[in-house]
């Protein structure tokens, strides 16, 4: 892996980072990166560490120890509202949309940071509709009314709609129907193509891999493995412990 | 095992408690001061029943000074115009505030928060104001004065004599507060405060826990009114007034909501800090405010509260830890035995028959028939938005069928509230995981037995041989539930720090404690890698093994594929196909609906 120079910084490095929660300690020492443009997933067990990486990462939950840089500045503690701002957007574990606002006012939250050019607020919301025609059908029902996969797509347009340079996504599978999933992967696999960056944590490891570029596997507070996916895919301790044995 | 902590943090509390009681007329110097304590003493006393609704159900009242006028003229009013003596009198002032207690409890099965605080305010300047009109009764703005003193027979007694009767009363009131807070129905009443919804499922009715709260939290300040009454040998409706409602919440507050202590801290703070700031002069009111202010700035969970989170955090700085959760399901004869269910009728133990549940126009389920055999395990699946949930909400008694039946066990339980349902042997699991999150994992699993145990509120309150036998047999079996989901690490942790999969494990072992004939399980895949999938599976055959009927809402087909005895397939409310797992996978009509065009079965996971 290339690491000389201005280009090649990452757009996300995470180094030595520590979380706890109480007696808790669930994250112990992790360091990831995620580069400009790269589609990363991150795949584990439960209570391994995963989501409250993403937690702090985001600025959801104030990490103990380690630093995160974003886009070349130590963005360590912050809270999330100024990390969106700055280009890290947050699709969050469990949906979390505004179940009593419509969905056009969810898509309008999102795109938040634009507060101040109304223009450019209606142009995320617009592109909202395009990436998922069936919002536009529900655009003044109450979020809290749509089906799961319509409430998971309108969590990603919502984190969309602040034009984040890296898009964190929370247990993306949860919840949700085969056939849902069939076609939010793509969705995700295209936005990638287009330039955005990913880091996806994800249960169903084998959608994960598929999907993208690298993968770190994380056991109990650590990260155990790290590799491209294809290759991960293909590690026999990776294939039993989280692909089944199909 | 060790001693549960109840025993000895209750000795201790009510030890150093009663021995500052029996030290004070010694340490004070003439009657005024004494009078003073004695005040404190009632004011204590408001304190502590507020705090069981304040602490314990999160309910807030603003009327606490209406429910202690009430107490202070019933008794000025049997003593003065019907000579009663001191037990009827005070047993009246028992009973009408046990009986406005009911009443104030009644908007809370509408109304929360905000709106039942302005209910109480209401309630509060009710009786102030009845109090100042009603003047053939209360006297008016004057009063009514020469209350006589109290003569328990021998005499009327002395002001030393009456302070230590005072003492005594507020020392029951802090024993049975902290008895009532450390034991079941302590713990209920918080379950209530957190999750509505799952105390339901776990058996719990919600409203009579609020009203039970309520009731206490009247009596007691009644209580202290007519001490009060006994005390000033006078009243008038000046000491009721909404902003005393104010102080008595601001003394829970202050002292620390939810705690053993605060109440008593609080209102010995608010008693005595008023004559401290005299120095002040006329920035007394100032200093006052600004007090208060920064106490509640600088430690938001009031003083009892916040010191002990403090110790807490000192106490566990060191001892952050990995932990792991084990392997799961561990079966053992002690499980076997717990959670066993022996047939007792014959035919399917769930039954619905052309149900249908409509929101308005919506149709979210409609026409659904469906047979459900002892210890089986019936999938329920469709799309997003299908039904899947409202439906597990229908059998569970959280919406009332709109059309058609539920039978369980051969009884008909449509419309039926859920914690009844849950009390016949139904009970299930929420695809958000409800937890009781403040609480600890063990705590959770000790809500489950709630319903199904036998020692009563008298024996709870007054600490009874058959709660301590109790308690233990409990905790013995949280302890083996924990361990059979592989959680017994994580016992004394808060279950909201756990991670989401873990959540998910303690829901279902106290889902268990329920000992449920029946389990509903709404998506318990979600969120989990293969091998914890493969691990749910071996539950949930576990669990078939020992005679549960286990209903099953789900995502994972390998995992509906391996563990079904039947599939039924929702879509748009109506049932599209039912049948054995490998018919339904097969049906054309359920690939279009579910799986999907290039997906197959095996597509989801491979």
């Amino acid at each position: 892996m290339s690491t000389h120079g201005e280009q090649a910084r990452p757009l996300l490095r995470v180094t030595d980072l520590g979380v706890a929660y109480g007696r808790v300690r669930a994250v112990q020492a992790v360091s990831l990166e995620v580069g400009q443009g790269e589609f990363v997933a991150v795949i584990g067990s439960n209570g391994a560490g995963k989501s409250s990486t993403m937690k702090a990462i985001s600025g959801v939950h104030a990490p103990m120890a380690g630093r995160i840089e974003f886009d070349g500045s130590d963005v360590t503690g912050h809270p999330s509202h100024r990390l969106v701002r700055a280009g890290l957007a947050m699709v969050p574990e469990g949906r979390q949309v505004f179940a009593e606002q419509s969905v056009e006012d969810n898509l309008r939250l999102g795109a938040f940071v634009f507060a101040s050019t109304p223009a450019r607020v209606d142009e995320a919301v617009d592109r909202s509709f395009t990436l998922f025609p069936r919002l536009a059908e529900r655009r003044t029902q109450a979020a809290g009314s749509l089906s799961g996969g319509e409430q998971q797509m309108l969590a990603i347009a919502r984190g969309l709609a602040s034009n984040p340079k890296l898009l964190l996504i929370d247990e993306l599978s949860l919840g949700l129907a085969p056939r849902v999933l069939e076609m939010l992967f793509p969705v995700l696999e295209s936005l990638n193509r287009q330039g955005l960056a990913i880091l996806l944590v994800e249960q169903l490891a084998t959608q994960a891999l598929a999907v993208s570029h690298r993968a770190y596997v994380m056991e109990t507070g650590n990260i155990s493995l790290s590799g491209r996916s294809t290759e991960l895919a293909n590690n026999p301790a990776v294939r039993e412990a989280y692909l089944g044995r199909s | 095992m060790k001693q549960p902590p109840i025993l000895s943090s209750g000795l201790l509390a009510s030890v150093s408690v009663a021995g500052a009681l029996c030290l004070v007329p010694f340490a004070v110097a003439n009657t005024f001061q004494l009078r003073v304590v004695m005040l404190f003493l009632i004011y204590a006393l408001v304190a502590l029943g507020l705090n069981l609704l304040v602490g314990l159900v999160s309910l807030v009242s603003l009327g606490q000074a209406g429910l202690y006028a009430l107490g202070a003229y019933t008794v000025a009013i049997l003593a003065t115009k019907a000579g009663a003596g001191f037990l009827t009198a005070m047993l009246g002032a028992i009973a009408v505030t046990a009986i406005a207690g009911v009443a104030l409890a009644y908007p809370t099965v509408r109304v929360r928060g905000v709106y039942l605080a302005v209910v109480t305010i209401a309630f509060g300047l009710i009786v102030q104001n009845v109090a100042i009109d009603w003047r053939a009764l209360t006297g008016g703005t004057l009063g009514i004065s020469n209350i006589p003193r109290i003569n328990l027979g021998a005499g009327p007694l002395s002001t030393r004599d009456l302070y230590w009767l005072i003492a005594a009363v507020t020392f029951a009131g802090f024993l049975i507060h902290h008895n009532l807070m450390h034991s079941r129905i302590g713990r209920a009443m918080r379950a209530v405060a957190q999750s509505e919804t799952a105390a339901r499922a776990l058996g719990i009715d919600p409203i009579r826990q609020r009203v039970l709260a309520f009731v206490l939290s009247s009596v007691f300040a009644g209580v202290a009114g007519g001490l009060y009454a006994y005390l000033n040998r006078y009243v008038n409706p000046d000491t009721f007034s909404f902003s005393d409602s104010i102080r008595f919440l601001l003394m829970v507050i202050l002292g620390g909501a939810g705690t053993s202590f605060g109440p008593l801290l609080g209102a010995g703070i608010l008693t005595w800090i008023p004559n401290l700031l005299q120095a002040f002069g006329k920035w007394q009111l100032f200093a006052y405010g600004a007090l208060l202010a920064l106490v509640i700035f600088f430690l938001p969970k009031g003083i009892a509260g916040s010191v002990h989170d403090l110790w807490m955090k000192l106490r566990h700085r060191r001892s952050q830890t990995i932990r792991e959760a084990g392997s799961w399901p561990r079966p053992s004869s002690e499980i076997d035995a717990l959670l066993r269910v022996e047939a007792k009728i014959r035919g399917p133990v769930l039954q619905t028959r052309e149900l249908s549940i409509r929101f308005g126009g919506l149709a979210a389920v409609s026409g659904v028939t469906l047979d459900i055999e002892r210890a089986s395990v019936h999938a329920i699946i469709g799309p997003n938005g299908a039904g899947k949930t409202t439906m597990l909400n229908a059998l569970s008694g959280f919406y009332p069928p709109t059309e058609g039946s539920v039978t369980l066990l051969q009884d008909e339980v449509g419309g039926r509230a859920s914690d009844r349902i849950a009390r016949s042997g139904l009970t299930r699991t929420f695809q958000n995981t409800e937890l009781f999150s403040s609480m600890t994992v063990e705590e959770n699993v000790l809500i489950g037995f709630h319903a199904r145990s036998t020692t009563g509120f008298l024996a709870t309150l007054f600490r009874a041989p058959s709660f301590y036998r109790e308690s233990r047999q409990q905790r013995q079996r949280a302890a083996l539930l924990l361990d059979y989901v592989g959680l017994s690490a994580y016992r004394d942790e808060t279950a909201g720090n756990l991670a989401f999969g873990h959540q998910r494990r303690l829901e279902i072992a106290r889902a268990l404690a329920m000992s449920p004939e029946i389990l509903l399980l709404d998506e318990p895949a979600a969120g989990l890698t293969h091998s914890e999938i493969d691990e749910l599976i071996a539950l949930i055959r576990d669990l078939k093994r020992l005679g549960l009927t286990v209903v099953l809402v789900e995502h994972h087909v390998d995992m509906i594929m391996a563990v079904s005895d039947h599939v039924t397939v929702l879509d748009y409310g109506e049932v599209i196909a039912s049948g054995s797992p490998s018919s339904v996978r097969d049906d054309p009509k359920v690939i279009e609906a579910y799986f999907g065009a290039s997906l197959g079965p095996a597509g989801v996971s491979a």
